[in-house]
């Protein structure tokens, strides 16, 4: 398991560059209120802003957990050296 | 043994990853808790665009009219806040945001831009001035903006400035609650405190006194509305005995603590610190703020916007104002962390926000910016 912390950490760079992009988007098209209060939102908005907000959070994720499995993948190449 | 040790480490380095992007999300807070200048003129640089484009109701999608009218009128007036207190603060802004702020404020008064309080209230706001209708979801507000405009030493809307305020120091002097309606049948300590800012700043600029009027006003605050458990505000109360019909609630406090702050440091503080000792909560370096005391469980509305796990998105915004008011660094920090990772801050020539649109702008450029008063 602790041998996947490259596509995780790769996996977190692509959701980084779409959480960039989609924050343009969501600016341009005026989603904004969407999420705040969406009982006028349109699907369209929700959906932009909806993915927004999937992809940081997705970053977040993704970036602890490959930064995680790299320390531990570390720390088991560290014990095999020692031992 | 070496695998829970692998876990143990491989977690812990999680944890400080999560760590290092609230910290990462944060950047920039610093230079905005200090008050530099380019990080307050870029927050006004992406609210221009607001006040330039001819916004209306159906530029917001709350679901109702009045909403969407009094989140357009939440965009311009907390502009118009956001101008003055950076024009305040750096001289070389002062002309500019005077000229904003006067933009900002001319579409307040619009016909289009009060009709969310004339509709509710079946006749208009300031056609109103001097009778008995007191209107203070719209007049408590708009008399802020006015007065800070005036402050600022825009002197474009000193008459009506004067008139609202004597409408509405007229109404509260009869008030036995200390509270006035803000739609008819509909009591929220909130949008009264506005109209205590508002009162203060108007004295300090014009010389004239109402003390007493304010002292009994934040004294009845105080012992009326105000949950002696928690310390917080009650979101709303019975117009006809001042009864509380909601529960003491973190967003109405928190901004209430920044309206009162233009009177009032100490008592504003004194809300602060219940916030901070009762709701405000830190994850990893994300500032957030419950909407409820603890042990209340409630689903957001329009004036919280959505609660997730009892943390409050207007509570957590709100907050930012405090700690910058009452020099809380660390807190300013951890809320700014929160605020951008949900609202994804985009500079395009000047700050926008990815999930916030004009209201959310507009909040976030006033309360990121609240000054003490001079």
């Amino acid at each position: 398991m602790s041998r996947q912390w490259p596509k995780w950490l790769l996996g977190a760079l692509a959701l980084l560059l779409a959480d960039r992009a989609l924050a343009h988007l969501c600016v341009a098209t005026n989603v904004a209120g969407a999420l705040l209060s969406p009982g006028g939102a349109t699907l369209e908005a929700l959906g932009i802003a909806l993915a927004f907000l999937l992809a940081r959070l997705g970053f977040v994720l993704c970036f602890a957990l490959g930064v995680g499995l790299l320390a531990a993948r570390a720390l088991s190449g560290l014990a095999r050296r020692v031992t | 043994m070496r695998r829970i040790l692998q876990i143990g480490v491989g977690l812990a380095a999680a944890l400080l990853a999560v760590r290092a992007v609230a910290a990462g999300f944060a950047s920039g807070a610093d230079a905005r808790f200090d008050g530099e200048l380019e990080a307050q003129a870029a927050m006004a640089r992406g609210v221009d665009r607001w006040i330039e484009d001819d916004l209306s109701r159906e530029d917001f999608s709350t679901g109702s009219s009045r909403f969407d009218g009094e989140w357009l009128f939440a965009t311009r007036m907390m502009a118009v806040l956001g101008y003055a207190q950076t024009g305040m603060r750096h001289p070389e802004l002062r002309a500019r945001h005077a000229a904003r702020a006067n933009d900002a404020l001319y579409r307040l008064i619009t016909e289009r831009g009060r009709a969310f309080d004339a509709e509710a209230w079946g006749s208009d706001p300031l056609a109103d001035l001097g009778t008995e209708r007191t209107h203070v979801a719209y007049l408590g507000y708009l008399s802020l903006a006015l007065s800070l405009s005036r402050q600022l030493g825009d002197s474009r809307h000193e008459q009506l400035e004067q008139q609202v305020i004597a409408h509405l120091v007229a109404r509260f002097e009869e008030s036995e609650l200390g509270l006035l309606e803000s739609y008819p049948g509909e009591v929220y300590p909130i949008d009264n405190t506005s109209f205590i800012g508002a009162l203060a700043v108007h004295d300090r600029v014009t010389g004239e006194d109402h003390g007493a009027l304010l002292e009994r006003l934040m004294v009845g605050l105080e012992t009326h509305y105000r949950d002696p458990h928690s310390g917080l505000l009650y979101q709303a109360v019975d117009p006809e005995d001042g009864a509380p019909l909601d529960r003491p609630r973190g967003s109405g406090t928190a901004l209430a603590a920044y309206f009162l702050s233009f009177a009032d440091m100490e008592r504003s503080r004194v809300l602060y610190r219940a916030i901070r000792e009762r709701l405000y909560r830190d994850w990893l370096g994300f500032g957030t703020v419950r909407e409820y005391p603890p042990g209340v469980v409630a689903f957001g509305d329009v004036d919280s916007g959505p609660v997730i796990l009892g943390q409050g998105v207007s509570a957590t915004g709100f907050t930012i104002a405090l700690a910058r008011l009452h020099g809380d660094r660390e807190a300013y920090a951890h809320l700014s962390a929160t605020s951008a990772l949900f609202g994804g801050p985009v500079d395009q020539g000047g700050v926008h926000h990815a999930l916030g649109g004009p209201v959310g702008d507009a909040l976030l450029f006033a309360l990121m910016t609240a000054e003490p008063p001079s």
